[in-house]
């Protein structure tokens, strides 16, 4: 059987937070989720749950923040949102991926 | 940066849990019910949608506590869990905590104890302002420097390099210092020594002590007064009224703490004082040790001490004696003030040192005449300030490394003692250990648990340890404080002993937990989850360890031991070396009437009426009086020519004593030959002289040296002394030293009358009842002359010995505590050995092993470890003892009583505790052993 899911790759689920957060400004987690979920078209393999660790790691280390708000139906919401530092984070941690998938792309061809 | 601002939320999130548990539920809720929702719009039912969105979502219970392990300190939450779970432990077995906890608190309490001691004599800086700040001026010459004539305070030759040192300046250079600086905000000096004065507070007299300073000590050290004014510049004015600032002790004491003191007069030798302010409580003063009552400017000094030197009736005013007192004071060829400076802002040593030398040595240079004097020169030293004066430090720096040393060594047998218990108890609780193992419980999560275990029962030790300390460091103050000179150490708990004491209790922790958690950890869980695994013999690494452990213990216990006994050996002999006086029934006191003013005839007529007064007092058999007490009191000592024996070049060195009539009958000193000194040799009478065996020994050998003649005084105006008789050999100054040649000469015959005398009464019983007579009868000679320190001959042998006694004392309740120590850790080792070997000893029997014998094999195993301790304590000992050697008096440092007694009376303290186990093994039911297997 052909294996078309993959699981998330260690680390990218920050990046991959960060750039909704960036595209799409502030959103709770089910959004979050659902975006992830609609971009990489059932590749990934995501339990939505995943995305609240990661959350809160990023919030620790300053480069998102949140809060409370209403939902779409009016519920109490917790809506995350880019920092300044989150922003410069995305920047440096786009041109590392970049890097790096140029750099495995080069070899796969190469050999 | 982001990595803080991480560590610093995760603490936070340590202590929010709850609230920061119900946000993440409602978070989580939300996020479901919004899967669900979309997932009935597309046309699933509520029960589908729901399966669909916790499958989608993951594990909710997985989440929680992904998040709760990103939100704490795992680290953290895992060392609270282990603290949790050993107190749990602890708790379950207090037969165990008890003993492991009071063995620990008596290893640390020693340690903590007499670390409290060292750090108030070694390491407190003075109670005053920055004392960082300060520095202290001191010099060192590599010979004795001729231009010093004088020299008050203490001066020393370093025994290693050969130069001396001494903190005392005189009175020019300290003037030049203060005023030519310019790297000091202040510099200031005291008088080094710190005399007696006969005081009269509101009419009563009190023998108190005084420490004259200049005008600017206060504001230099930053210290205040709690009432009144210190003294300032302007009291140490030539013409200055004569001022006073009293010690705390002296207020409260003299004064009653009376807030009105201020402005109140007190009276020091005859001369009228202003009280103007009180020092604080904590303020000593920067000589440690010492205990000061009264500070008076340097103007005042010289008025004071005049009385001392030059006697004289006191009476305010510029008299010949009192300028003559000044200029002694002023010569530069008298060094007697001590100074100490602190440094500006911004400058550092080395600049100040640079710019005092400068100072100094032009301040000397005129004094410099020959090219021995510059060869051995004075060349100024700074020290630090911090800590004022060192002499105490010097004293008793040694002692206290010794000591510290020995109870360093309780502390490592009690370390081995719980070791040894965590070990034992390690067995107890395989299969708890075996459990956790095989449930999946990682072997290091395992030790770190048992470590935390330790490490609680040794905090908690500690904890008690501190208790127990303050009271034995106070005994122990208390102790050296009773002595000869009394000295007082501030002691209060503070940062240093309490980090100390957290420090030995950690690493104690450490030390005795480490090991046994290793050697519980690495079990067969197959073999220790059966029930009776535990029968496998005395082998095995584990009993290795313990049987290590406890030989440690005795080899330890042993030198401390040895240590106690040498110094009990030396005790021993010190108390019964032969002083030359009947020891029993002989009391002492010193008075100083010549700080009242008496001198010449009156002050010969004061001592006679004294002497006569005693006599009426009932009990009193005989009484005499003299420059020095016996034991303890000091002695003078004079280079004498002798016609016949002594050449030009060399003279002879001896002590001498002036002493009143009935002397040698007092004192009990025995007469050998010719005669004693009495009422006959008075100032008119020719000049006579009583020798001690030594000196006619020395001196004359074979020959008869009656009728022989002392020549004292200067060649120009020599003063000959026939003697009339030798007397027994007596001990004065030191015990530990041989008598040495020794000559008494008759008080009424001394150029000058001596200020100051102690009394020596000789009575039928006991010396102390006669006390308040003694009191009433020199009231009435005169009220004013204050009576110094009354005492029994014993008394003070006694206080002559405090070291000895304190040390014999001190290392032998610790060498005590560590057999004790040694016997439980003995006792208990063996006992769980044979509980180990039940069923194997069983089967002995069975097969048909005697009782004796069984009981015989444990006893030998017992033997043998406390031999191969022994063995190895008695070398340790062997090489340990010699750093203590130069404190033994008559013992030598590997000598063989001492060792062979220890080396018996561990043997005996191993028997014992080995009896107990090996009867239990002997009473062994073969059946109920087989049975239990």
């Amino acid at each position: 059987m052909k294996e078309t899911r993959s699981d998330i790759l260690q680390g990218t689920l920050d990046l991959m937070v960060l750039k909704t957060l960036e595209g799409l400004g502030p959103l709770h987690g089910y959004g979050i989720a659902r975006r992830i979920e609609q971009v990489s078209d059932g590749v990934l393999e995501l339990n939505q749950g995943t995305i609240y660790p990661a959350l809160l790691r990023l919030q620790q280390r300053g480069w998102i923040k949140s809060e409370w708000g209403a939902s779409e139906n009016n519920r109490r919401a917790k809506y995350y949102s880019l920092t300044r530092a989150g922003r410069k984070q995305l920047e440096t941690e786009k041109q590392d991926w970049e890097r790096i998938s140029a750099v495995i792309a080069r070899m796969l061809q190469s050999a | 940066m982001s990595r803080l601002r991480e560590l610093l939320s995760r603490i936070r999130g340590m202590f929010l849990t709850d609230s920061l548990d119900r946000d993440l539920e409602d978070e989580m809720r939300l996020h479901l019910e919004m899967i669900v929702e979309e997932n009935i719009a597309r046309g699933m039912s509520s029960e589908d949608a729901w399966r669909n969105a916790r499958r989608s979502f993951g594990g909710v219970l997985q989440t929680t506590e992904a998040c709760r392990d990103q939100r704490g300190l795992p680290f953290m939450e895992t060392l609270m869990q282990d603290v949790r779970y050993g107190f749990r432990m602890l708790r379950k077995s207090p037969g165990f905590t008890a003993v492991a906890v009071i063995t620990l608190a008596l290893g640390i309490g020693a340690n903590s104890a007499i670390f409290n001691v060292l750090d108030a004599v070694m390491l407190k800086s003075l109670p005053v302002a920055d004392p960082q700040q300060l520095l202290l001026v001191t010099w060192t010459a590599s010979g004795w420097p001729s231009i010093v004539e004088d020299l008050e305070g203490t001066n020393y030759k370093d025994p290693h390099t050969g130069q001396w040192l001494s903190e005392s300046v005189p009175y020019p250079a300290f003037q030049t210092l203060r005023t030519d600086n310019t790297t000091f905000s202040e510099v200031f000096a005291f008088a080094s020594n710190v005399d007696g004065v006969n005081a009269q507070f509101d009419g009563r007299a009190h023998a108190v002590s005084s420490e004259a300073v200049s005008g600017n000590y206060f504001s230099g050290l930053g210290v205040q007064t709690i009432i009144g004014r210190p003294i300032l510049s302007s009291d140490d004015e030539p013409a200055a009224a004569p001022v006073t600032v009293l010690s705390y002790g002296c207020w409260k004491s003299k004064l009653g703490g009376d807030e009105s003191a201020v402005g109140k007069t007190i009276v020091l030798n005859s001369i009228p004082l202003t009280v103007v302010g009180v020092a604080p409580p904590e303020f000593f003063g920067t000589q440690p040790g010492e205990n000061i009552d009264v500070w008076v400017p340097l103007s005042a000094y010289t008025r004071l001490v005049r009385s001392l030197n030059f006697a004289g009736p006191a009476q305010w005013g510029a008299t010949e004696a009192e300028a003559a007192t000044a200029e002694y004071f002023q010569k530069p060829s008298t060094w007697w003030l001590v100074v100490m400076g602190r440094l500006k802002q911004g400058v550092s040593e080395q600049q100040a040192v640079a710019e005092l030398n400068v100072i100094f040595d032009q301040s000397i240079d005129a004094m410099i005449t020959s090219e021995k004097q510059q060869a051995n020169r004075p060349a100024l030293r700074v020290a630090p300030g911090n800590k004022g004066l060192d002499a105490l430090r010097r004293q008793f720096s040694e002692p206290l490394f010794v000591l510290m040393c020995a109870v360093a060594l309780v502390l490592l047998i009690a370390c081995a003692n719980v070791a040894g218990l965590l070990l034992s108890r390690a067995s107890a609780r395989r299969k708890e250990i075996a459990v956790r193992l095989s449930l999946g419980a990682r072997r290091l999560q395992l030790i770190q648990q048992l470590v935390t275990e330790s490490l609680l029962l040794a905090l908690i030790g500690g904890a008690f340890g501190l208790l127990l300390s303050r009271w034995v460091s106070e005994l122990l103050v208390a102790l050296v404080g009773s002595g000869r000179q009394s000295i007082a150490i501030p002691l209060n708990v503070n940062v240093r002993v309490l980090t100390f004491t957290a420090v030995i209790s950690v690493l104690a922790g450490v030390v005795f937990g480490l090991a046994p958690a290793f050697s519980a950890t690495r079990i067969s869980l197959t073999e220790a989850l059966k029930e009776g695994g535990a029968g496998r013999g005395l082998g095995g690494r584990r009993s290795v360890f313990a049987k290590t452990l406890v030989s440690a213990q005795v080899a330890l216990s042993m030198v401390l031991l040895v240590g106690a006994g040498l110094f009990l050996r030396t005790l021993q002999k010190l108390e019964s070396v032969p002083i030359g006086f009947e020891r029993r029934h002989l009391l002492l006191f010193s008075i100083s009437p010549g700080l009242n003013g008496y001198q010449g005839p009156g002050l010969a007529e004061y001592y006679r009426q004294v002497q006569d007064r005693i006599a009426t007092i009932p009990g009193v058999v005989s009484s005499t009086f003299s420059t020095h007490a016996p034991v303890g009191g000091g002695s003078s000592s004079s280079n004498i020519k002798i016609p016949g024996v002594t050449t030009d070049k060399k003279g002879f060195e001896l002590h001498r004593h002036l002493v009143g009539p009935d002397y040698f009958k007092t004192l009990g000193i025995p007469v050998l030959t010719g005669r004693v000194l009495d009422e006959r040799d008075n100032a008119s009478a020719p000049l006579v002289a009583v020798v001690n065996q030594t000196l006619a020994l020395n001196a004359f050998g074979e020959e008869n040296p009656l009728g022989k003649i002392l020549r004292f005084g200067s060649d120009a105006k020599p003063r000959d002394f026939q003697i009339v008789g030798v007397v027994g050999d007596a001990k004065y100054n030191d015990l530990r030293q041989p008598p040495p040649p020794t000559a008494y000469l008759a008080h009424f015959q001394a150029l000058d009358a001596a200020s100051f005398m102690t009394f020596q009464v000789r009575t039928s019983g006991d010396p102390t009842a006669i006390v308040p007579s003694l009191r009433d009868q020199l009231a009435q000679v005169d009220k004013n002359v204050p009576i110094g320190e009354i005492d029994t001959l014993e008394e003070r042998i006694d206080k002559a010995l405090l070291l000895e006694r304190m040390f014999s004392r001190l290392t032998g309740s610790f060498a005590g505590l560590a057999l004790v120590l040694v016997c439980v850790g003995l006792y208990g080792t063996m006992s769980y050995f044979v509980a180990r070997r039940t069923n194997e000893i069983g089967i002995r029997m069975a097969l048909g092993a005697r009782p004796a014998r069984v009981f015989g094999m444990v006893l030998v195993e017992g033997l043998t470890l406390t031999g191969a301790g022994l063995a190895a304590g008695l070398a340790a000992a062997a090489f340990g003892t010699r750093l203590i050697a130069s404190s033994l008096y008559d013992v030598a440092s590997v000598d063989p009583m001492t060792f062979s007694s220890v080396a018996v009376l561990v043997i005996g303290v191993g028997l014992l505790a080995c009896y107990v186990p090996a009867r239990r093994a002997m009473k062994v039911d073969p059946m109920v052993a087989l049975r239990y297997e």
